[in-house]
């Protein structure tokens, strides 16, 4: 009888913040730039002219002609194909670094900022160290440690990106944890790990996801920058860093060289930031209100 | 058996240590409740009022041991409350239930009305399929005044008096012996404040729940208590019973007499321009006053109010009053309460 | 109290522009306030009558759109040029809010920011400004006004800071204090020695006071008149004294009775059914209508024109006759 009452659903913030995000001109902009990217990722294999590592010796540093869009680089091998290929390695670097780093941040975070005395001394200390380096500069210590190669360098990014996680969350955390329904809910006999995960962390969701709508880029600028100073991705993986710092040399005879993985980095480098900047607009007036 | 009364507090203490500079707490407290003995009794609602800062809502916190005591005992039903285990008290929350001053922010804005209802029933395993706890849900929902259309919707679609009732129906929905209300109408506006004073008093019926109604609004206080509690600077300063005590006016601490006086005249007849205000504001409860820790403010106050802290005692049956001349009260300021009073009653009968 | 018209709101509509529409939060009031009078606009979260307040000095915010005539002496406050109004704002007409804090400057002292006030609207003095804060400050009845001179807005209570605004009104000796919710956020022992302080000051320099409130209690300690709000139109208004005594419109006598007055053994609160609607799409006519259990065809249709009930008592409602 009242099984259509039963199935209004209500508008939850995630779908508020939705409706106004999707009012966001540069934000939209940015998601459709990210749906290329993503695209232009799943689809290299068939986009693709030739092999990423495929070399045609006879046509190396050709600039850009029908044959090869983008041109070729000292050992003949197709950019465009090559700059396609390279979507993948940064979409995977930027997304799991800031996926690694999210979950060491949050957890830390949520902790520091519950239980607050020693813990949260300690992890805040931690912190701050971690925070008092330059990431780039922090990265490249810890490969040096690590010794070089692409999972080498995500590692690195990841334990110089996490402390920010924690700093954000353990401050949402502390204002969250005065709100009167977390004492609601442990006046009903909630525990404290149901009240960590099911009421404090998705009401600091938000502010992660900005985070790590922000972060993603420059994940993927720091792991470039070490496979540029060849410390990440090796040879001959198609990474934009790697192609970019091989393609120095013959900046003067081959600009297409540096130019296409350049255009590649700042076109996905903007695509995330524009998304981040929608969603924090988007995120924030429901805080006011 | 069942006990007459439910709570039984026995020489409360709640200090907060205040951080001062850099080597944190140098033996400095605020006494937000400092030594409250009172019972409930099952069935009642027992108002507590008093002005901001006076240690009402740690009050509360403490006798659902939200927070812990500095001393004292609660017995709940019995049960010593302090002495319980973390298991066991979680066990023991199905018994009690709270509502806080704004609706808003009391419902996870991230839980759908079913979710933040469910809750209850699973932590304490009430009803034992999802179709069971589901008619549950529905059912309480029903009781205070909403619907199934509610069920998946989040409180930030629902009005100030909507969320409020799903509080209370988070409250009550374990089937409850106890019920602290927080001052649950402040934030409301008058109707809604009407419509939600009406569900309580017919939940409390219905379910024969006992109430810890805490107010600053001696308009609600009288209206809904059965017996009143006034607290100033963490001490309850008079104890009594509302219909033939507070609500004809006969109160004999000075500063409850002062409160009730401050009610503004509904009954425009009632307007004096040289209205009786009580001077000063509340101190600090930091350092509270030496001896009765009104004597700052009182009018009347004599050299043995400032050393010599006044004890609760009985003066009539069941009137606790914690003031060296009560007798000076019921004298100088009685008389105008009890006038106050008697205008409303008559505004109320309609007569002139 | 002479019966010369200080303020005047004629017709006035405010629009506010939103996501989701245009919100009509005034619907066409009127209103007058005479000098000397306290005029007290009372009604629920949402009538729309600090909107009333804030539209008087224009302090509504972009998006908001003002039609009709706001007269003070004669003058249409809603024509006037910025630079004029700001030498009304803060001298002829002061304002004081609910929450004082958030009015006052943190980083400034309390003797500083009232000294602003004497050179900001260049008035006339005839000690130094120290001393004349320091009077302003006795007349509000701080105590130690000359330590208070020095001291910073966090230093006080909430009861003080809002002595502290109510000073600095005075400085320009208004003829018309705007309070909006002045004692909403104080306890009821302070709220009551500022209500008399209101009075009090309102007799010795014989101000106008609107009060914007929702609180009956507050309307009847102090209000001459009383106008009752209900989103965005105006139910009654009338004394003070008819009123309370003799409300005609279906909400006054709805809102009054909802009062906890009594005791719940004895009687059952009324309940006003429904809620209040959202100005987006507002009800046609009475805006009360979908509420009112009274509701005629004709007050979904027209909107209800003043019936007078005695002498300054109006009611807007069909019930109460009209053509």
């Amino acid at each position: 009888m009242t099984e259509k009452k039963r199935k209004a659903v209500g508008v939850s913030m995630w779908k508020l913040t939705w409706r106004r995000f999707r009012k966001n001109k540069l934000g939209m902009a940015g998601l459709v730039m990210l749906c290329i990217i993503v695209m232009v990722a799943v689809l290299a294999p068939v986009i693709a002219p030739y092999s990423p590592i495929e070399q045609h010796l006879e046509d190396r540093l050709q600039p850009p002609s029908p044959k090869y869009l983008f041109g070729t680089d000292e050992l003949g091998r197709d950019i465009f194909s090559r700059v396609l290929y390279g979507s993948r390695i940064a979409l995977s670097v930027g997304v799991l670094v800031a996926l690694i780093s999210a979950a060491i941040g949050v957890t830390l975070g949520l902790v520091s900022g519950y239980y607050g005395g020693i813990v949260d001394e300690v992890i805040m200390r931690i912190v701050d160290i971690v925070w008092s380096f330059p990431s780039l500069i922090l990265a490249l210590a810890i490969v040096s440690v690590l010794g070089p190669g692409l999972i080498n360098a995500m590692i690195a990014i990841a334990l110089t990106m996490w402390a920010s996680y924690a700093r954000i969350v353990r401050g949402e955390t502390l204002s969250v944890r005065e709100e009167p329904y977390i004492e609601a809910a442990r006046a009903i006999g909630e525990s404290d790990i149901r009240i960590l995960f099911s009421y404090i962390l998705p009401n600091v969701m938000s502010s992660i996801l900005v985070l790590i709508t922000y972060n993603i880029p420059s994940a993927i600028i720091i792991a470039s920058s070490l496979s540029f100073l060849g410390l990440g991705a090796q040879p001959p993986t198609p990474d934009w860093g790697l192609m970019l710092s091989t393609a120095r040399t013959y900046l003067t005879i081959a600009p297409w060289y540096s130019i296409f993985p350049g255009i590649a980095i700042m076109f996905t480098v903007l695509a995330f930031n524009f998304i981040g900047d929608g969603l924090r607009d988007a995120i924030q007036p429901e805080r006011v209100g | 058996m069942v006990r007459d009364d439910l709570i039984i507090v026995k020489d409360l203490k709640k200090y907060f240590p205040i951080r001062a500079g850099l080597f944190g707490t140098k033996g400095v407290f605020v006494r937000a409740v400092d030594g409250v003995s009172l019972t409930i009794k099952r069935g009642e609602t027992f108002g507590l009022a008093g002005e901001s800062g006076c240690g009402k809502s740690t009050f509360a916190r403490l006798l659902l041991r939200l927070i812990e005591p500095t001393a004292g005992k609660v017995l709940f039903d019995g049960i010593d409350l302090f002495s319980l285990s973390k298991k066991e008290l979680r066990k023991l929350r199905r018994r009690m239930g709270i509502v806080f001053q704004d609706p808003k922010s009391s419902l996870n804005p991230r839980m759908t009305i079913y979710n933040i209802l469910k809750r209850p029933l699973e932590i304490h395993g009430i009803g034992s399929s999802k179709e069971e706890r589901l008619n549950m849900i529905i059912e309480i929902l029903e009781k205070v005044g909403l619907g199934e259309e509610h069920l998946n919707r989040y409180p930030h679609e629902l009005s100030g008096g909507q969320q409020q009732r799903v509080s209370i129906a988070r409250a009550i929905i374990t089937k409850p012996d106890f019920v602290v209300l927080d001052e649950p109408t402040s934030a409301l506006d008058i109707s809604v404040q009407a419509q939600i004073l009406n569900l309580l008093v017919k939940l409390q019926r219905e379910f024969k729940l006992t109430y810890l109604f805490i107010t600053h609004n001696l308009m609600v206080l009288q209206y809904i208590s059965d017996r009143v509690g006034i607290m100033y600077l963490g001490k309850v300063v008079e104890i009594m019973n509302t219909r033939d005590e507070l609500n004809l006016g006969k109160v004999y601490h000075p500063y409850t007499a002062f409160l009730m006086l401050s009610i503004p005249a509904v009954d425009i007849r009632e307007r004096r321009r040289d209205k009786i205000i009580v001077p000063g504001e509340v101190p600090s409860s930091i350092n509270p006053p030496t001896g009765c820790r009104f004597h700052p403010r009182c009018p009347f106050a004599k050299e043995e109010c400032k050393s010599k802290e006044p004890p609760l005692l009985e003066i009539r049956r069941g009137h606790y009053v914690a003031c060296h001349f009560p007798s000076i009260t019921e004298e100088k300021l009685t008389p105008y309460v009890e006038e106050r009073m008697e205008s409303i009653r008559r505004l109320l009968r309609g007569g002139s | 109290m002479n019966n010369e018209i200080l303020l005047k709101i004629e017709d006035l509509y405010v629009n506010f522009r939103t996501d989701e529409g245009i919100a009509k939060v005034i619907d066409g009031i009127s209103l007058s306030i005479r000098y000397g009078e306290v005029l007290a606009l009372m009604g629920e979260t949402g009538c729309g009558k600090s909107t009333v307040a804030k539209s008087i000095l224009r302090l509504l915010p972009k998006n908001a759109e003002v039609r009709g005539k706001i007269l003070f002496k004669g003058t249409n406050l809603l024509d006037l040029p910025e630079s004029e109004l700001r030498k009304i704002r803060g001298k002829e007409i002061g304002m004081i809010f609910q929450e004082p804090l958030t009015a006052l400057n943190p980083v400034f002292t309390i003797g500083n920011q009232m000294s602003e006030m004497f050179k900001i609207h260049k008035l006339r003095i005839k000690r130094t400004i120290q001393e004349e804060v320091i009077e302003l400050l006795k007349n509000v009845r701080i105590p130690d006004p000359q330590r208070r001179y020095y001291s910073y807005p966090f230093e006080l209570s909430g009861g003080m800071r809002q002595r502290v605004m109510i000073a600095m009104m005075l400085a320009g000796r208004p003829s018309l204090l705007i309070a909006d919710e002045p004692t909403s956020a104080l306890d009821v022992t302070i709220q009551a020695q500022i209500l008399k302080l209101l009075m009090d000051l309102r007799n010795k320099y014989n101000m106008s006071i609107l009060i914007i409130t929702h609180d009956p209690g507050v309307v009847a300690e102090m209000a001459d008149r009383v106008a009752i709000m209900y989103a965005g139109q105006i139910a009654e208004v009338g004394p003070v004294r008819d009123i309370f005594l003799n409300p005609q419109h279906p909400y006054t006598r709805g809102l009054l009775r909802a009062l906890p007055l009594g005791h719940k053994e004895e009687r059952e609160l009324e309940n006003i059914p429904g809620r209040v609607p959202n100005l987006i799409n507002p009800p046609p006519g009475c805006r009360f209508h979908p509420r009112c259990p009274y509701a005629m065809e004709r007050c979904r249709k027209v909107k209800p024109k003043p019936v007078v009930i005695s002498d300054e008592h109006y009611v807007f409602c069909h019930l109460l006759g009209g053509e």
